[in-house]
């Protein structure tokens, strides 16, 4: 039985009405053809010149983005697929015409913090594959996260010259049995690619059933405005090649490299999915798309992202009314936080995350400071897709149907509140609907009694060592064996002198 | 307040706030009252860009201001230099070539550096992003550089700052060069050390200071 995933029954929160949505919808079909696109790979421009549209082969600048063509083939994308678990009961299950709201942690910190509780005081380390590992074997045994992504970048790896998305992905198959999330640019060559598919045919039993049941997925980004740089250019051919889904990730980074209000930056990140998804369907049709149009913000005062800011937000919500309204696609968001210390990322990402829940975001990513992670953020954010999870799945109480306004209850309990605690109605409820939390419920004077303890640094801290001690189902020996050899093979022949 | 002290004030608070009318006509005050030009760079523009610096470093001021700040101390010293004989010209405190390795697409940070440093007195020579270690070596040698400055914001092109320095040793130039690094992935000392450089930072204001301190100590050798 499914496990990810929760379908949702409730309205979404809209603040743009139809015209409002065509209008930025349409100046994203304007800019693709008057501003235009850079991309840097030979290839891509040969296929966007396939597509009718204008190519400067010396600026590479692709122009005249046929309109029709696009709509044609963003059409193409698929709204029934799935997005693989090695243990299929954690299978992703996209449906047309139903929202079904997924929870995962994000980050890709380049180091990890190491918390030092005698002297209060973080000790900071670069990160690692085998942080890659363990960050994504607690991720796996956490009911509330229905997939993974990898939360420490391979930063040791690529320092050194290592083909790091290889060495990555090799550390995610092998320490979960969900989906294990994104395949990101290298900048070692086109060919690492090859190495990563790779791993995923084998641990999913061949090629064509990795096709049908991809475990991962390509996830490029465009930095700042419409430039689709080599190292994405090569992620996009290897996803058509290998027939993987992709998830564009187009970010414009505003205010600094991309208009400072939510529209203009919508209409600009919108350009760059469609274009995307249009580039992917007619070379690679009925391959997924999950779209992720970041109206992405910059912190002007220190260029460092990500801003949880009005800009943000609103571009968020309009995004997802772009894709689910006028082309029925599913969305996955992040909803960064910039913040350092434990408390202000908790509080920013339940912010934010709650505006997720509203905006019926499909596949929501709880992105944590990316410079550096201390893992105790795990477990903060379990939390909040608890509660985020509990409020989604709880909207039915809301409905007024008869049994939920238990009128007939009402009239025969009378105007005196007190019995309604122990009817059958309402102890059957309690479970269901008031455990919206489930660290540190305690009342004040027990709180007090018992230490006055901080919830992100002593409580999520010890729920963290009992997360630690989960061990996903390994892959069998021969499976190891094989995926070594490619690392291997990959490693030698990609390794940056 | 001197009339000179009035128009150093006047080319400070231009730059401080933005204002390219206010510092032009304050250059052309300067030229007219006969204000030695590189008095009126250091005690007027220089005061302006160092307080800019200052509270930019506390998180007073957003990296657009701090740019343009910076454009306006440039052009106002062009403006102030033009009819100076070029022996007489103050040589910047040293020359440096800047950008991001290669592989890398971001800029902004080595964007930053390069016009902070350009204001303080540096002249800059930014290659852009994506810059192959060849192309820092071939511009330094062109250029007759001091210092070679390389960022990187991934840490997967963080090796290219390696490599640079690799390059540098096989050419026999690594002494000929202050070899400084930084960006927003940087790890920290234990790569400093690892790769050789003389220096790094991941903050603008540090990276003005530790150039400085590092250009005085190969002064003194």
């Amino acid at each position: 039985m499914a496990k990810a995933g929760l379908v949702l029954k409730s309205k979404p929160w809209e603040i743009l009405d139809k015209d409002q949505l065509k209008t930025l919808d349409n100046v994203a079909y304007e800019i693709l053809r008057d501003v235009g696109v850079f991309m840097e790979d030979e290839e891509l421009l040969k296929m966007a010149k396939g597509m009718g549209a204008s190519v400067d082969f010396e600026k590479k600048i692709v122009k005249d983005i046929p309109e029709d063509v696009v709509r044609e083939d963003v059409k193409k994308a698929p709204k029934n697929f799935i997005l693989a678990g090695r243990d299929p009961g954690w299978d992703l299950v996209f449906e047309d015409g139903v929202r079904r709201q997924t929870w995962a942690p994000e980050c890709g910190a380049t180091d990890a913090l190491i918390w030092d509780s005698v002297n209060k005081s973080y000790h900071r380390k670069r990160a690692s594959a085998k942080d890659t590992a363990y960050a994504a074997k607690i991720v796996d045994g956490i009911d509330d996260f229905d997939h993974n992504i990898y939360l420490y970048d391979t930063a040791e790896e690529g320092q050194q010259g290592l083909p790091s998305e290889l060495h990555r992905m090799n550390a995610m198959l092998r320490n979960t049995t969900k989906w294990a999330g994104h395949l990101t640019t290298t900048v070692s060559d086109i060919k690492e690619h090859d190495y990563v598919m790779k791993l995923g045919a084998i641990v999913a039993g061949g090629e064509e059933e990795f096709r049908k049941r991809p475990l991962f997925w390509s996830v490029y980004n465009y930095i700042g405005a419409l430039q689709l740089n080599r190292f994405n250019s090569w992620l996009l051919r290897a996803s058509m090649k290998h027939h993987i889904p992709i998830m564009p990730a187009v970010t414009s980074a505003a205010p600094l490299m991309a208009p400072a209000t939510s529209a203009g930056n919508t209409a600009l990140s919108h350009a760059g999915c469609l274009w995307l998804t249009a580039l992917k369907q007619h070379y690679d049709p009925g391959v997924a798309v999950v779209e992720n149009n970041i109206v992405f913000c910059l912190d002007p005062y220190t260029g460092r992202g990500t801003l949880p800011s009005s800009h943000f937000l609103y571009g968020q919500v309009a995004m997802n009314q772009l894709w689910h309204n006028l082309y029925g696609l599913p969305v996955a968001q992040y909803s960064g936080t910039g913040a350092c210390s434990l408390d202000q990322q908790a509080f920013t990402l339940m912010g934010s995350m709650m505006f997720q829940v509203a905006m019926q975001t499909d596949m929501i990513f709880i992105q944590f400071a990316a410079e550096a992670l201390d893992p105790v953020m795990i477990p903060i954010a379990a939390e909040i897709a608890h509660y985020g999870k509990h409020l989604a799945s709880t909207f039915s109480q809301i409905l007024p149907t008869e049994e939920n306004l238990a009128l007939k209850l009402m009239k025969e309990i009378g105007p005196i509140g007190q019995p309604w605690m122990t009817t059958d109605f309402n102890m059957e409820r309690i479970e269901m609907f008031y455990k919206a939390l489930t660290l540190d419920t305690r009342p004040l004077d027990t709180w007090l009694v018992e230490g006055a303890q901080s919830w992100a640094h002593d409580l999520c801290r010890a729920k963290l060592k009992e997360m630690e001690k989960h061990e996903p189902m390994p892959l069998p020996k021969d499976v190891q064996e094989r995926m070594d050899a490619v690392v291997k093979e990959g490693t030698d022949l990609l390794k940056r002198q | 307040m001197s009339a000179h002290e009035q128009v150093f004030k006047k080319l400070a608070e231009a730059v401080i706030k933005y204002n390219e009318a206010a510092a032009m006509a304050a250059v052309n005050e300067a030229i007219k009252m006969g204000i030695d030009p590189v008095e009126a760079i250091t005690k007027g523009l220089s005061v302006g860009i160092r307080e800019v610096g200052d509270r930019y470093g506390k998180g007073q001021l957003a990296i657009p201001f701090v740019m343009l700040s910076a454009k306006i101390m440039e052009k106002a010293s062009q403006e102030l230099l033009r009819n100076v004989p070029p022996e007489k010209v103050p040589k910047p405190i040293a020359t440096m070539v800047i950008g991001t390795v290669e592989g890398d697409i971001h800029d902004l940070g080595s964007n930053i550096v390069s016009a902070v440093f350009s204001a303080s007195g540096f002249k800059m020579y930014h290659l852009g992003h994506d810059v192959p270690a060849d192309v820092f070596i071939k511009k330094a040698e062109e250029v007759g550089a001091d210092i070679i400055g390389a960022s990187a914001l991934m840490s997967n092109t963080l090796q290219q700052q390696k490599v640079i320095g690799e390059k540098l040793k096989k050419l026999g130039l690594r002494e000929k060069y202050i070899y400084l690094v930084g960006g927003g992935a940087f790890p920290g000392a234990e790569w400093c050390e690892e790769i050789g450089a003389d220096g790094f930072a991941t903050d603008v204001t540090i990276a003005l200071d530790v150039a400085k301190k590092v250009l005085k100590e190969r002064k003194q050798q």
